[in-house]
């Protein structure tokens, strides 16, 4: 379906005071549209304004008095804007516009400029609200004190700091207006209240479904792929084979792991395929935990077609001229009478759907591509490299989401000891590349 | 995903003075639950005090000082509440409640009786708000006119008293406020404008990017089978057979059609054309698509059951090879997956996206797709019951044309005959089948 929001470039303008979750909204945004196909990128304003004006941290260079740093900052503001455009000319799909964008006069500013450089965009505008002085602290701690603006500063000193910066931004806030004619959704207290308006089109009425179903519990997801199946030894695609005993002890380890990792906790929702080599080892789980599963045909795994059944190298010799196609574009290379990558992600995007409006910790037990698709989506992979994750059998991928990025912990067990070994990805290079969103 | 959910059950409340839309959001959310298989119904206080105190046209019947109807009129509401409940304790998933409910005096109350009555009950209410009187005009005209309570008035004495009927409930409005605590969805200008207010949870949040999607243009929908194939002439299942002789001619003819049927370029221009990404479709899509020089998508959604291991055969073959299968298809055909395939219910699972896409399109739809598919999509729009989908007759070489109306889709059948391009039509009408409609007698929904 995805054809359909090709039919116009989209700017997506932020709208917020500092430390209301428009960075972590935008770049969610935009995780999703990639993974969904639409080229897709974050300006962030700030970032402009620190190349330009340096590191900043004092308040009062956000007075909307001080004439000079006004200057400056709406200079920066245009800046990130032609290279938005330029994005979108070249290509790019969907541009993000994240800044504060406070005033009526900012956003006529940019509808203006966008009208006259490219009139043939959609503009979508997403304010983000929050009146919770907790959520807003917390929000602060968690993202600002990293921030460049702050190195050598103590916490408290930062702040304060950007607490008066907030202030500045205060004076002259303006919330978005129906009578400024402009297509919005404004998300109020994380979701408590949302304000829908004038929405355009496939993709806006997609955006608008996403956001609805974001939240910032750090619930945890699980990812799976079933137990050893007898496919899976004889090397075959497809097929509905069932597990062997390798694969049927993975399953009732998998349970213990849970067992122990869920404390006790029966409050979590699980999800799995219709096929035999799933179910069996969700059963074994659920046995083991005592909770229920549902079972989705969304997740059972990409459907080979004629090659249902043949091991690749039967694919080699039988089919050659496929085998070499889907070596050189196994994202798009679609099986005759099967699916391909692209169908698969497009299968599982009411999974995510679902995975990201639960509170409660997510289990997924499922197949090799089926998991490569959601784990690119929640590890923010790009998508030509889906085919290509490393998803191997026994083990279990754990899930955190931070603030802006998913903590990732490996957990292998061994079948036959039930023996865990846990690998910490090192998260760090999310957090340095701040500057490249 | 009918998986998820199913123990809750919800509770969804209309609010709203007259004519702004209540029974239409409604319906198309009954519909639209029925459908995706929840057992979800629509509980009509107007039916009920219809029944109860008599087709009353005069405008003073609500009146907020007159006692006596007021009484009358709270009566029913209560009963029409009451079976909500019911419905829901005997298996029920979804009760739709379609009334004004404008005060918060009785929306509290309501509120009230719908949480004690069960444990975990989810709780939604739709209040339609609408000031543009053109629209409201509108409304009237289409709906209320063939309203039982002014079938021996004549249109204008009707349109009249029904405005003063509004002018009373006007008197005493109490639009939906933060402090009744209650979850709800605002719509204002026909869904131009929402807000929601603490709307959480799986169906809820289907709602809200359903209603999103509604609007009341009356654009058309064409539904088509490919033409013939190859294993149609065979009677075989499944495969990616290519087009047969007579089917080409149908493509033929089917363009011809649809060139006479959009006459400008504006007009083919705007034309939303779907296709599946099997053959026979794709060909017959083609042969359209170059007449009219427009493009259709091919949507893998939209290709047709996945007969599994059934692939191919014939179903005298099948019944052969797999008696048991054989039979149990027979006796629950919407619920029965062919192995390492699909049933009817994961259909209706798949092409949900391609519903909301149709739903959100003020342009003609034009679907070229296959037998399976076109089932599911045509029960969706003229509400057929779900048990029927797998036995609905959508032939090969005939057009069906919906075009929403009020209520329901008006529906025309255009078989055309692939050799001689000739032309026999078939037209349902609305007011005929709403007509037979109201003659039942029943509360609930028409």
């Amino acid at each position: 379906m995805q054809e359909l929001g090709k039919q116009q470039k989209m700017v997506i303008g932020m709208v917020g005071l500092p430390a209301r979750g428009k960075t972590y909204i935008s770049r969610k945004i935009c995780r999703y549209l990639n993974w969904m196909g639409f080229k897709s990128k974050v300006f962030n304003i700030g970032n402009y304004r620190r190349q330009i004006c340096g590191t900043d941290c004092n308040s009062n260079f956000f007075d909307p008095g001080n004439k000079d740093a006004s200057k400056a900052r709406d200079e920066c503001a245009l800046l990130a804007l032609n290279d938005m455009i330029n994005y979108l000319r070249n290509e790019g799909d969907v541009s993000l516009y994240d800044g504060t964008n406070t005033t009526k006069q900012r956003r006529k500013l940019i509808m203006e400029t966008l009208q006259q450089k490219f009139s043939e965009v959609q503009v979508f505008w997403v304010e983000s609200i929050c009146n919770d002085e907790d959520v807003i602290l917390r929000n602060i701690q968690l993202t600002k004190l990293n921030n460049p603006d702050y190195v050598g500063k103590s916490s408290d000193e930062a702040t304060q700091d950007f607490q008066q910066r907030i202030e500045q931004y205060a004076k002259v806030y303006e919330p978005i207006d129906m009578d400024e004619n402009i297509s919005f959704i404004k998300i109020i207290d994380i979701g408590n209240d949302i304000m829908i308006y004038n929405i355009q089109g496939f993709l806006q009425s997609k955006l608008v479904s996403y956001l609805m179903n974001l939240h910032i519990y750090p619930r945890p997801i699980y990812l799976s792929r079933h137990g050893e199946s007898q496919y899976n030894v004889g090397h075959k695609v497809g097929g509905d084979s069932d597990l062997t005993q390798t694969g049927l002890m993975y399953a009732k380890q998998l349970g213990k792991y849970f067992v122990q990792e869920l404390e006790g906790n029966r409050n979590i929702k699980m999800f799995t395929s219709t096929m035999q080599r799933a179910l069996r080892t969700s059963n074994e789980v659920c046995e083991l935990l005592g909770v229920e599963y549902y079972s989705l045909k969304a997740l059972d795994e990409i459907n080979p077609g004629i090659c249902d059944g043949l091991t690749y190298q039967q694919i080699a010799d039988k089919f050659p001229q496929d085998y070499e196609e889907r070596k050189m574009n196994k994202l798009t290379y679609r099986y005759p009478r099967g699916e391909s990558y692209l169908d698969v992600i497009s299968r599982v995007e009411q999974i995510i759907f679902e995975i990201e409006r639960s509170r409660l910790p997510v289990i997924v037990i499922a197949h090799q591509a089926i998991l490569r698709c959601l784990y690119a989506y929640f590890h923010e992979h790009e998508v030509p490299e889906i085919p290509k994750l490393n998803i191997p059998l026994h083990q279990v991928i754990k899930l955190v989401p931070a603030a802006y990025y998913c903590k990732e912990t490996r957990i292998k067990i061994d079948p036959m000891t039930g023996h865990w070994e846990i690998q910490d990805e090192a998260t760090i290079k999310k957090v340095k590349s701040f500057l490249d969103l | 995903m009918q998986g998820c959910n199913r123990s809750q059950k919800i509770a969804i409340c209309t609010v709203g003075l007259p004519a702004r839309g209540k029974t239409y959001i409604s319906r198309k959310l009954n519909r639209y639950f029925n459908w995706l298989g929840y057992k979800s119904r629509v509980f009509i206080n107007g039916n009920y005090r219809r029944e109860i105190c008599g087709t009353e046209c005069n405008s003073q019947f609500f009146d907020p000082h007159n006692e006596e109807a007021q009484k009358a009129r709270s009566d029913c509401a209560k009963m029409a509440l009451q079976d909500l409940i019911q419905f829901l304790k005997n298996g029920g998933d979804v009760g739709i409640l379609d009334g004004t409910n404008i005060t918060r005096e009785r929306r509290l109350q309501i509120e009230s009786d719908l949480k004690q009555s069960f444990n975990g009950i989810q709780t939604l209410w739709i209040e339609s708000i609408c000031n543009d009187s053109k629209v409201i005009q509108n409304n009237i005209r289409l709906t209320k006119i063939n309203n039982p309570d002014y079938c021996n008035v004549n249109s204008d004495e009707a349109t009249i008293d029904f405005l003063n009927r509004i002018k009373m409930y006007e008197q005493i409005y109490e639009t939906i406020t933060d402090d009744e605590n209650l979850s709800y969805i605002k719509t204002m200008n026909v869904g131009a404008d929402i807000i929601v207010h603490q709307v959480y949870g799986f169906l809820l949040s289907k709602i809200v990017s359903f209603i999103m999607n509604l609007h009341t243009y009356p654009r058309p929908i064409y539904l088509s089978r490919h033409g013939e194939s190859q294993y149609n002439v065979d009677d075989r299942v499944g495969g990616d057979s290519d087009l047969s002789e007579l089917g080409e001619m149908y493509a033929d003819k089917l363009a011809d059609f649809f060139f006479k049927e959009f006459p400008t370029k504006e007009m083919k221009n705007e034309i939303i054309f779907f296709t599946s990404t099997m053959r026979r479709a794709i060909h017959t899509s083609d042969v359209v698509a170059n007449k009219l020089e427009i493009q259709p998508l091919q949507l893998k959604t939209l290709d047709e059951i996945n007969v599994g291991i059934c692939d191919g055969m014939t179903y005298t073959e099948i019944a052969q090879k797999f008696p048991s299968d054989f039979q149990e298809r027979k006796i629950n055909k919407l619920g029965y997956r062919y192995p390492r395939g699909e049933s009817y219910l994961d259909l209706i699972s798949r092409i949900e996206p391609v519903i909301f896409e149709i739903e959100r399109s003020r342009q003609p739809v034009m679907i070229i797709a296959h037998q399976a598919i076109l089932r599911c999509l045509y029960a969706y729009f003229h509400q057929n019951e779900i048990p029927e989908v797998p036995t609905l007759d959508i032939p090969l070489h005939c057009v069906i044309k919906l075009t929403p109306a009020a209520y329901f889709c008006d529906e025309k059948r255009v078989l055309i005959n692939p050799q001689t391009g000739e032309i026999s039509i078939k037209e349902e009408y609305v007011q005929e089948f709403v007509r037979s409609k109201s003659k039942q007698k029943s509360f609930i929904d028409l």
